[in-house]
């Protein structure tokens, strides 16, 4: 990555963006959490859907009192948690291994905050920045400085 | 009522029967004494913008799952559930795991992409990329629309409260009791800002849960610690028999009242994630990481409460008369203080009555944080200002703000006393899904988005939302209703988000495809790109 690297002029995230590490990462991301978030609404909407108009399959016996309404809510509970669980242990086996390559490899370079100024402002800028390039970067973004730093420090 | 809000604004003025007012009070004031003391211990420490709205970002995850608990379990989680299923039965327990399972969708979709884009309030994230004012206004009208309807029904239930468990019943008093209470949440959100509030939502959250918890214990050790056999005590008991073992007593009467409660069930799962109050709450930790910390923990406090209140409702039911509860002051929301007296006299009813009390303080101050972060960020900071206002000026707006909001928040509480406003809980969670969950859910993970579909979406989601509720059985011809002669329901159910979340995902897409693909691509790729890895998110504030 010389772009990020030469100056500490803000990074290319669409360079970034268009990386395979980087859509290694989004696509793991998302092929985990898609069909976990369409199981649980459909497990969840059956369980709705059926309350509201079969209360007859709800009330059929299951142990002692408990009747089928009673064990597949808490079969709701149970499996909440069992998605919770598995996201953790997906996200700190599968993501954040691949995520803090590209992060550390960015805050190395010196990304800073995003600049937050409202389009008109921005506007403003990218006229001034005609007149004045350094001027302009070190007003768009304050960071630049301490970004500066951390890439003398990494050195 | 079809909500497990069902509980505030109770308009009975019978005077307390149970316990003793002063015994109740002293227990209460010694919580406001303990969270004072943090309240100011946290002001010192807040200099900065991102110290009032954020907490200065240095909260862990277990601290901030614990205060999100405390922020989510409202009075109408704790009274209400508990109440629902002692009366209704299993129609109750429907209700809880809704509040439960929508936590799936802040944990998988939202929390860590959020805390990696945004700053402040949940309108950084969405007009990241997109045209910033436009989008920032829309945001921050939803967000002060869903705050508006959570705050009134926590006001006024404030004074219903009262009536139960201090004996103060006459409109005079109760109007006095909202005044207190809006004015302790003034000071603590004015002092202490996030910080401040952060640490209420711990200690409530901590004694609700607790308290919850005890009791849950004494009711299963009254039957043995066998749950079957306290649902069998729980039918012998309740006149409806084993009917309160079968979901239908509340929503089993006809094809509408099932469709209510799917149309109520769908806006619980997926307004959760949306609540601009939670939302905030990703902010206050130092990194994406925490905030997956924080939800995890949340969901097992929130998760663990509602099995609870589950033991908690049926243990009501087998242990106390249907009259006993329906006739006291507060109708059902008394179930889970009459059960707390009978089981351990005045001073366990003391204890829940102050955690009942501390539940609605800390909830309407993590309101008031937002309402304020919103304003002052948003509309005043970003939008007025155009981004020029420093951190000091931003901090002093806020506090402003929280005047404003808390006086306002005094006096709706009080004007909506004795009214049915309780159903503005369940609409606020379906206005959060309708106008907020598309705009976020489609900035985050869908390239081709544009302003003109999150403006479609947001104000269709939240126009549609409020449309369909006025013109529902809530204002219109029934019992409850505002105008029970007039029947101008032209919309059958209660809740409008069967209708109104779907067509705002549509009107979301709809409105990106129409317009041009003009959103800045450079902007996106570093959404994208933020969001995914945590580059650049925002520090934790140093002092």
């Amino acid at each position: 990555m010389s772009s990020t690297d030469t100056a500490a002029a803000p990074v290319d995230y669409r360079s970034v963006q268009a990386r395979d590490a980087f859509r290694t990462l989004r696509r793991t991301h998302r092929s985990f959490v898609f069909p976990m978030t369409v199981f649980f609404l459909i497990w969840y909407l059956t369980y709705v859907v059926l309350g509201a108009f079969r209360p007859d399959l709800f009330a059929i016996p299951v142990l002692g009192n408990i009747n089928l309404g009673v064990a597949f809510g808490l079969a709701q509970f149970v499996t909440t948690f069992a998605i919770t669980g598995l996201y953790v242990w997906f996200t700190n086996n599968r993501l954040d291994p691949k995520s803090s390559v590209i992060r550390e490899e960015l805050e190395a370079a010196g990304v800073g905050l995003p600049d937050e100024t409202p389009d008109e402002v921005v506007t403003a800028q990218a006229q001034a920045q005609q007149e004045s390039d350094v001027e302009t970067s070190a007003a768009a973004n304050p960071y630049v400085d301490e970004a500066a730093e951390a890439k003398e420090a990494v050195r | 009522m079809t909500t497990a809000a069902v509980i505030l604004a109770e308009e009975e003025t019978l005077s307390t029967e149970v316990g003793s007012p002063w015994a109740n009070i002293g227990i209460f004031l010694l919580f406001v004494c303990v969270t004072l003391y943090f309240v100011i211990r946290a002001s010192r420490n807040t200099k900065t913008a991102a110290d009032f709205y954020a907490g200065g970002r240095g909260f862990s995850g277990t601290q901030n799952g614990t205060a999100i608990a405390g922020d989510f379990l409202s009075a109408a989680s704790f009274l209400g559930v508990v109440g629902a299923i002692a009366i209704y039965g299993y129609d109750g327990f429907l209700y809880s795991i809704g509040f439960l399972v929508g936590w799936l969708v802040a944990l998988l979709l939202v929390a860590e992409l959020m805390r990696n884009t945004g700053k402040f309030t949940m309108a950084d994230v969405l007009s990241f990329r997109l045209k910033q004012r436009p989008v920032r206004i829309a945001a921050a009208i939803s967000t002060l629309c869903v705050c508006v309807f959570y705050l009134l029904p926590q006001m006024s239930g404030a004074g219903g409260l009262v009536a139960l468990l201090i004996g103060v019943d006459s409109w005079i008093g109760q109007s006095l009791v909202i005044a207190v209470v809006g004015s302790l949440m003034i000071v603590y959100v004015f002092i202490g800002g996030m910080k401040g509030t952060t640490w209420v939502q711990i200690i409530k959250a901590t004694m609700l849960i607790l308290g919850a918890g005890a009791m849950t214990v004494w009711v299963l050790a009254l039957s043995g610690f066998n749950f079957s056999a306290l649902l069998g005590d729980a039918a012998d008991r309740h006149p409806a028999g084993d009917a309160v073992l079968e979901p239908g007593m509340q929503y089993g009467l006809d094809f509408y009242t099932q469709m209510d409660f799917v149309s109520l069930g769908i806006a619980l799962v997926l307004g959760t994630a949306a609540l601009p109050h939670v939302l905030i709450r990703f902010y206050t930790v130092p990194t994406a990481k925490d905030a997956r910390k924080s939800v995890v923990f949340a969901i097992v406090l929130i998760g663990a409460f509602y099995l609870f209140t589950l033991v908690l409702g049926y243990g009501a039911a087998a242990l106390l008369d249907q009259e006993t509860i329906l006739s006291a002051p507060g109708g059902q929301n008394a179930a889970a203080p009459l059960l707390a007296y009978e089981l351990g006299g005045t001073l366990l009813l003391g204890v829940i009555a102050a955690v009942a009390f501390a539940t609605i303080l800390a909830v309407v101050a993590g309101l008031t944080i937002t309402a304020s972060a919103s304003f002052a960020h948003d509309v005043y900071g970003e939008v007025i200002k155009k981004g020029k206002l420093d951190s000091k000026g931003e901090m002093r707006a806020g506090r402003y703000t929280v005047i404003v909001v808390g006086i306002l928040a005094i006096l709706g509480g009080i004007g909506a006393q004795g009214q049915n406003v309780a159903f503005l809980v369940a609409l606020a969670f379906a206005v959060a899904a309708s106008a907020n969950l598309p705009t976020i859910l489609y900035s985050l993970f869908w390239r081709r988005f544009t302003t003109r579909g999150a403006l479609w979406s947001m104000y269709g989601g939240l126009s549609s939302a409020l449309l369909l509720i006025f013109f529902s059985p809530v204002v219109w011809g029934s019992e409850e209703s505002f105008f029970p002669d007039v029947d101008l329901a032209l919309y059958p159910l209660t809740n409008p988000g069967l209708v109104s979340i779907p067509l705002a995902f549509l009107l979301g897409w709809l409105g990106s495809i129409t317009s041009a693909d003009d959103e800045d691509p450079v902007k996106q790729a570093e959404m994208e790109v933020r969001s995914m890895t945590g580059v650049g998110a925002e520090k934790p504030v140093q002092h």
